[in-house]
């Protein structure tokens, strides 16, 4: 035992320790946030929405070892315990949460080595400038409104802990608990708000748009090689689709036509299922 | 021991506790199979097979006597009919077959690039009234009953309203009629999946299903997952840790995921008219929702209903279900508010006899 107040609560004295510790390091970072977040624009935003996510990712990092640090839990406990926290506090996770096929393409190309995958497209990358330049500028305004989720939720866990002492001697399940509970209450808010869907509306459209001129491409290039393209193949689907249907139209006019009763077997009545489309 | 030591001794005890429970779970994950997980299992004959679509006739339950006229279960196509019968103690289709009830199913199947042109005409129309043509001819019966749920309930409402000659009573469960019945919930975490669809532009989903031909069923996964964001930070690390540390819990926990990782793709045609008609229009209740150049008129819903909600359905929040009330044209019109949300009212242990024995109840009085 030493002579600090804290020592009996392992939680209270790393806590205490990584507070301080943590706070001192990200004044400038919290001092200059807010405007960035709200002013980026253009290509330099993709650039600042980069550095303000890799910034986050160290903050919550750094304060899960300086939690853990002093943690008197049974070793594989505590392992498993800051592997869990680390994945849960990673900002990254409130950008998947709100991520879909479109978004997670997005996001691939966002991380990928280049901005095309057919290496034999050569000129591909080179046609979709446009399209990939509103893509990483969506993808950034994005990113940064799910970051801003993200520090609204880490300011309030902070508060709520260095506010009150006795909820430091608590479990890891429950600073987990709580952590979560105060994350899904803003990511709740966030998401209801036009500033939120519109930056979401605008991503989806950028990589739809992104993907449709992709597609232009590789059509084009397959009609200068006389291979089947996309197009073709969708009429033919629909032309399929639309004999099926007349199939069934005609199929189901004689059934009815010949379990009708002899009374209204009258030439031209037998018309049930003629306003099908 | 002081109140100090205690303290630290219970934090102690805890962790060693989550420890004991995670090396349960590691070890009850490791000898889990993927035959353990069976959905769908309870056994049926397949009576009519069309394209992708397919219509089962259940197997009575033996020792069971069929006590009802037939009945079809038609589920929406933004997931699979095997959630009604995800697990022996924890199944609708067992529930009223058990209880004597003549049970049919639609499986709407997986829907691919060559469906994209598909419509909710199709369906309804087209696919819905062939399996109940075939039920009718199986069971002599003129009429059936229909228990639509979800996405499957609008498709019950819209064949009921153009062929109410057809069928006997409606059962909905979690059913949207009003699309902007979102509005008129208090609870801010019901209804994101309306206000979501209804930030898009027309455009924007013309535009998406362009590319894919259809609406992918993992986009639709992931505006799910959006309504419950923190349960979906936790679900493969801590809820699956949790779960997996015994044994029966970790099977429902797989089997749902079973069900949830079965999401079809909806094909584009009715996928635009799905969130453009519906979801941003909500042509149902202005009265402008065609189908077959039918206007769908809720007014001839003249046959008894059975309104099934849940209170805290945050996918369909209760009043786009219980709207269907003002519309309809029967004075037999029943609502059932069940506890619990979306998903729960078929998978939870809690709601199992009340669903089966309000629908039980409810049908044998109108037979």
């Amino acid at each position: 035992m030493t002579d600090k107040p804290s020592e009996p609560y392992p939680f209270l004295d790393m806590w205490l320790r990584s507070q301080s510790a943590m706070i001192d390091a990200q004044r400038p970072f919290w001092e200059n946030i807010s405007k960035s977040l709200t002013t980026s624009e253009n290509e330099e935003s993709a650039r600042i929405a980069q550095q303000l996510w890799d910034k986050s990712v160290t903050a919550s990092r750094d304060w899960i070892s300086a939690a853990f640090q002093n943690a008197r839990w049974e070793k594989d406990a505590n392992d498993i315990a800051k592997t869990t926290l680390s994945k849960v506090m990673d900002p990254s996770q409130f950008l998947l949460f709100g991520s879909d096929e479109v978004n997670s393409t997005i996001q691939k190309l966002v991380d990928g080595p280049g901005h095309y995958s057919s290496t034999d497209l050569s000129d591909l990358g080179a046609q979709t400038t446009n399209e990939w330049a509103a893509l990483r500028e969506a993808s950034a305004t994005y990113r940064n409104i799910v970051l801003k989720a993200w520090w609204a939720a880490y300011e309030t866990f902070l508060k709520e802990h260095s506010g009150d002492l006795s909820k430091l001697g608590h479990s890891p399940n429950e600073l987990i608990q709580n952590w979560l509970q105060i994350a899904n209450e803003e990511l709740t808010k966030t998401q209801r708000t036009k500033r939120y869907l519109d930056a979401q509306r605008q991503l989806l459209r950028a990589g739809v748009d992104y993907r449709l001129k992709e597609q232009e491409l590789v059509e084009k290039w397959c009609e200068t090689h006389s291979l089947p393209t996309r197009s073709e193949v969708d009429e033919l689907h629909r032309s399929v689709y639309e004999l099926k249907k007349s199939l069934r139209d005609l199929t189901k006019q004689i059934a009815d036509h010949a379990s009708a009763p002899p009374s209204r077997k009258k030439p031209g009545s037998s018309k049930s299922s003629g306003e099908k489309k | 021991m002081s109140d100090e030591q205690n303290s630290q001794m219970g934090v102690f005890q805890d962790a060693i506790k989550w420890n004991d429970q995670i090396s349960k779970s590691l070890k009850n994950l490791s000898a889990v199979s993927a035959d353990d997980v069976d959905v769908g299992a309870t056994p049926k004959t397949l009576v009519l097979e069309q394209d992708k679509v397919t219509l089962y006739h259940y197997d009575p339950l033996p020792d069971t006597e069929v006590q009802s006229g037939p009945v079809i279960i038609v589920y929406g196509l933004v997931g699979r009919y095997t959630m009604v019968d995800l697990q022996e103690d924890r199944s609708l289709v067992r529930n009223l077959l058990g209880r004597g009830v003549d049970l049919y199913v639609v499986d709407w199947g997986h829907p691919t690039r060559a469906d994209q042109y598909l419509t909710l005409d199709d369906f309804v129309d087209w696919y819905l009234d062939d399996c109940i043509e075939r039920i009718r001819e199986i069971s002599g019966a003129d009429q059936v009953t229909i228990l639509g749920i979800c996405e499957g309930g609008t498709f019950s409402v819209a064949y009921a309203a153009l062929h109410p000659e057809k069928v006997k009573n409606l059962i909905l469960t979690i059913t949207p009629v009003d699309f902007h019945g979102d509005l008129q919930d208090e609870n801010e975490a019901h209804g994101f999946i309306n206000l979501w669809t209804r930030s898009l532009e027309e455009e924007d989903v013309n535009r998406l299903i362009k590319v894919f031909g259809n609406l992918p069923g993992e986009i639709m996964a992931s505006v799910f997952q959006m309504m419950t964001p923190v349960r979906t930070m936790t679900k493969y690390n801590i809820d699956l840790l949790e779960a997996a540390s015994d044994e029966e819990r970790l099977l429902n926990f797989l089997r749902m995921e079973k069900w949830l990782a079965d999401r079809p793709h909806h094909p584009g045609a009715a996928a635009k008219q799905w969130l453009i008609e519906l979801y941003k229009e909500n042509r149902l209740v202005e009265g402008t929702f065609e189908l077959s150049r039918r206007r769908v008129d809720l007014k001839n819903l003249d046959m008894p209903i059975l309104n099934v909600f849940a209170k805290q359905d945050h996918i369909i929040p209760p009043p786009c279900s219980t709207a269907l009330g003002k519309y309809v044209g029967t004075d037999d019109y029943t609502e059932l508010a069940l506890p619990g949300g979306h998903v729960g009212v078929y998978v939870s242990r809690k709601s199992q006899g009340i669903v089966g024995s309000g629908v039980f109840d409810w049908l044998m009085d109108r037979q």
